[in-house]
């Protein structure tokens, strides 16, 4: 058999797997959203940026009904969401991480990095390929059953593709609203080449991502060798 | 690589390399600089589709179709335009020409092409990678179709990367900006998504 092989999920398989821990993740990401959407500093682009997250909901109870997700790639989902809230809330561009960061340790995280914009669009972009690259591949390898190669390949690629199609929405969400909630919206602040960056960094975290698992299998997979090459085979036409 | 792939190749590398070197020669002569990047370009390009091509034999019909890729973007970073064209920027290229002012620039026109045939070149390795559960060939599925969408897009991203590179290591390039990379991503889908409806259609028919 080769790298992937693609079956549709039986219909009544439906999985309940970790339902206890999802359920209290779940619990802990509706009690923040709401805490955090009690007051948001721009109400339009809180309901904005949120129009996204009921959209992610939506798949992922598809996903806790019929894959067995494991428990890493939930919390990993789960950290992923939490920071998108409190980009919601703030604002991107006005996340105040460096009022935080000055509160501890007496300096700003800007001043740190030798950062001169409010970064914090760029380090969601960068946790969007780190985080969330591992649960689709876990996605690829329940629903396509991909292996080897193509296990590491795909989620790279679909984090990429994803990236540039919210990119896309990102640019033309703004060229419809327009205005201040535009330009809140995208926290380009100011930067031609802002789509580029947020693009590379998630391809960055995505690629970190499944380097750091290739890694764990070549160490702890007895036929991680096996597998890889094999899924590069070539199936030669019936 | 065996015979009837390496004679498929022969032609199109006898024509990639005519144009590149007329391309190389233009540019020298004209004093242009930028065509280090497009250069540059066709250099990951062609050893990275013959390596595609050695394990994964491609057809004689996405052969031809990314040479010609390769001469459109080198024509569009090269080629200059007359003066009485309308063109967007100070570059008086063939890419900053407006094909239908304010809508359609040629430069759309081949990040359609060029994504919409990498999405048939991802369709042509997948289905000589994949097998279905029951081990039989894969057909385009609409699975697998948003997958080649998917794989085109994420190229064309991957390329608004490189460009934005290039930006960094050449000043002043004819690569664009925020509003430019929208509609480049917006062309990249639609090529890609035209690619998949003739690949669903030519398996339908």
């Amino acid at each position: 058999m080769g790298g992937v092989a693609f079956e549709k999920p039986h219909r009544s398989a439906i999985n309940f797997q970790h339902r206890t821990f999802v359920l209290w993740l779940a619990g802990i990401f509706g009690a923040l959203t709401l805490a955090l959407g009690i007051a948001p500093r721009h109400r339009q682009d809180w309901l904005l940026e949120n129009a996204l997250v009921l959209a992610a909901l939506a798949v992922l109870y598809a996903i806790y009904r019929h894959m067995p997700f494991s428990r890493l790639s939930w919390s990993l989902v789960f950290a992923f969401l939490c920071l998108h809230e409190l980009g919601a809330h703030y604002t991107y561009s006005e996340v105040p991480y460096d009022a935080w960061c000055e509160a501890v340790t007496g300096r700003t995280f800007n001043s740190l990095a030798g950062w001169d914009r409010n970064n914090f669009d760029r380090i969601i972009h960068l946790c969007y390929g780190l985080l969330l690259a591992y649960p689709i591949r876990e996605l690829f390898f329940h629903l396509a059953r991909a292996r080897g190669f193509w296990s590491y390949f795909l989620p790279l690629d679909l984090t990429l593709s994803s990236s540039a199609f919210y990119e896309m929405i990102e640019w033309a969400a703004a060229r419809v609203f327009g205005g201040e909630l535009g330009v809140a919206y995208v926290g380009t602040q100011g930067d031609p080449w802002d789509a580029q960056k947020d693009m590379a960094l998630a391809a960055l975290g995505a690629l970190a991502s499944m380097l750091v698992t290739a890694l764990v299998n070549w160490r702890f997979q007895r036929d991680f060798t096996r597998e890889w090459t094999e899924s590069l085979r070539i199936h030669p036409p019936p | 690589m065996n015979a009837t792939a390496r004679s498929a190749l022969k032609p199109v590398l006898i024509f990639t390399a005519c144009y590149l070197a007329a391309a190389i020669a233009g540019a020298v002569v004209a004093g242009n600089r930028e065509f280090i990047i497009y250069i540059g370009v066709m250099l990951v390009l062609v050893p990275s589709l013959y390596a595609v091509h050695r394990r994964y034999p491609l057809t004689n019909g996405l052969l031809w179709t990314f040479s010609l890729w390769g001469l459109l973007h080198m024509a569009g970073g090269l080629l200059p335009i007359p003066d009485g064209w309308l063109r967007h920027g100070s570059h008086a290229v063939l890419y900053s020409w407006w094909l239908i002012p304010g809508w359609l620039k040629y430069d759309q026109i081949t990040h359609a092409y060029g994504f919409g045939i990498t999405s048939w070149l991802c369709w042509h390795i997948l289905k000589s990678a994949l097998r279905s559960a029951d081990g039989s060939p894969v057909r385009p599925t609409p699975g697998l179709m948003v997958l080649c969408v998917a794989a085109g897009m994420g190229f064309g991203a991957f390329n608004e990367v490189v460009e934005f590179t290039a930006t960094r290591l050449l000043p002043d390039t004819n690569v664009g900006d925020y509003e430019n990379t929208g509609w480049d991503l917006v062309a990249n889908l639609a090529g890609s998504i035209i690619a998949v409806l003739i690949i669903r259609r030519g398996a339908k028919s």
